[in-house]
């Protein structure tokens, strides 16, 4: 594990970049197109988890670093940690589908669990209702968004490679103080009980869905209740005689 | 699809003719009549900017068998196909568009007609097992669909 910087066929080094959840201010953006410039950057490319990579020379790593964090953003991780966090645009200003604002919280995510070293590459995506922009049944870690502070979680997914797998529903309407509680509980048990190198969806497979249950007791604590929340309004409603 | 991008209000309103009113009725009871469920949930989707109706799609009354008034009900199925969008594989089944237009074909028909997120699929599929009226709702939804353009 380790920063992700990779070596070109042509010798230029290609380093990532990370903004919170993809997202750059004009200031950012800006700043990193001086950079390029002053680093002799051969090109930009936009990647698949919504991050940034700089083809430079290597010579200019350290001044693109100081540069890059400078602006308030983060050289990428790669390798057996979990990475940068891949959410849409779901927030109260942006996407007029999105159900809460998952932005945030992918935010929040990013900050608390990037780099955390895991046995293999840990891949989170969050998306802000089940159309699922940001593919969350190809993450390691999705999360949809169902309702305001109300989301379902998926586990176990992986999007690439000749043999893709679809996430299974782990937990249903929960907060998201939920999320982050379970995706640490996932987290630990992952650690626990993944062989070297091995990827979620294998260890699952290994081991047994059962092993990567939350336990009701974490649930519970976490659970909007939104599910029965239009049967109460239904209820209320036929009471008043609305 | 947000909230914001579904007239409540239009909705509520054709689905609010459809009603008998307490008068025909005697008592009314939303949870156990079609048309009240029906509004009802739009109530919820507007009072929660949600268009998501949580388990509202398992909860319709299947019980209610008055007979309500063909003509308004067909108006108010053609007035939810127009808010609906079409949303093919995102087709899903607590969305309070589904709920409305399951609570109205109920009523109509006694049955409900398969939806898999396609308003041309669900307009065929209405004109092969009651081509009489599938007719006259590709009428009224065109109609509609072409004043609204």
């Amino acid at each position: 594990m380790g920063d992700a910087i990779f070596v070109q066929k042509s010798g230029l080094l290609g380093v990532g970049i990370v903004a919170r959840c993809g997202v750059l201010t004009p200031h950012q953006l800006s700043g990193l197109a001086r950079l390029a410039q002053e680093l002799d950057c051969q090109a930009c490319k936009l990647t698949t988890r919504q991050t940034l990579i700089f083809l430079i020379p290597e010579d200019k790593l350290d001044q693109l670093r100081q540069g890059v964090e400078a602006l308030g953003l983060r050289i990428g991780v790669f390798g057996e940690i979990v990475r940068n966090v891949k959410a849409c645009a779901g927030s109260s200003q942006l996407c007029q589908r999105s159900l809460a604002d998952v932005y945030e919280l992918a935010g929040i995510i990013q900050d608390r669990f990037m780099n955390r070293p895991v046995p293999n590459d840990f891949k989170i995506s969050v998306a802000g209702c089940h159309r699922g922009c940001t593919e969350p049944f190809c993450a390691d870690y999705g999360v949809v968004a169902t309702g305001e502070d109300c989301y379902n979680v998926y586990l176990g997914g992986r999007g690439a490679s000749k043999k893709p797998i679809h996430a299974s529903l782990l937990a249903e309407g929960i907060s998201s103080e939920g999320v982050i509680a379970l995706l640490d509980y996932i987290l630990e048990r992952y650690t626990a009980l993944a062989q070297p190198k091995e990827r979620l969806c294998h260890t699952i497979s290994r081991v047994g869905w059962e092993a990567f249950r939350a336990p009701e007791e974490l649930l519970e604590r976490f659970r909007r209740g939104e599910e029965g929340d239009f049967l109460s309004f239904l209820a209320q409603a036929t009471k008043e005689g609305k | 699809m947000s909230a914001r991008e579904i007239n409540v209000t239009t909705l509520r309103r054709a689905v609010d003719r459809c009603c008998k009113t307490i008068e025909e009725c005697g008592t009314c009871e939303r949870a156990t009549c079609l048309i009240g469920f029906a509004q009802t949930a739009l109530d919820y989707a507007r009072t929660k900017n949600t268009t998501r109706v949580p388990q509202g799609h398992k909860f319709v009354p299947e019980n209610d068998l008055r007979v309500y008034y063909k003509d308004d009900l067909l108006e108010a199925i053609s007035e939810v196909l127009l808010q609906c969008q079409s949303c093919q594989d995102n087709h899903e089944d607590d969305c309070v568009i589904n709920v409305t237009r399951r609570c109205l074909e109920r009523a109509l028909w006694g049955e409900y007609i398969g939806f898999n997120g396609s308003i041309t699929a669900y307009l065929m599929e209405v004109g092969k097992l009651h081509p009489e009226m599938g007719q006259r709702l590709v009428k009224l939804y065109q109609e509609k669909k072409k004043s609204s353009a």
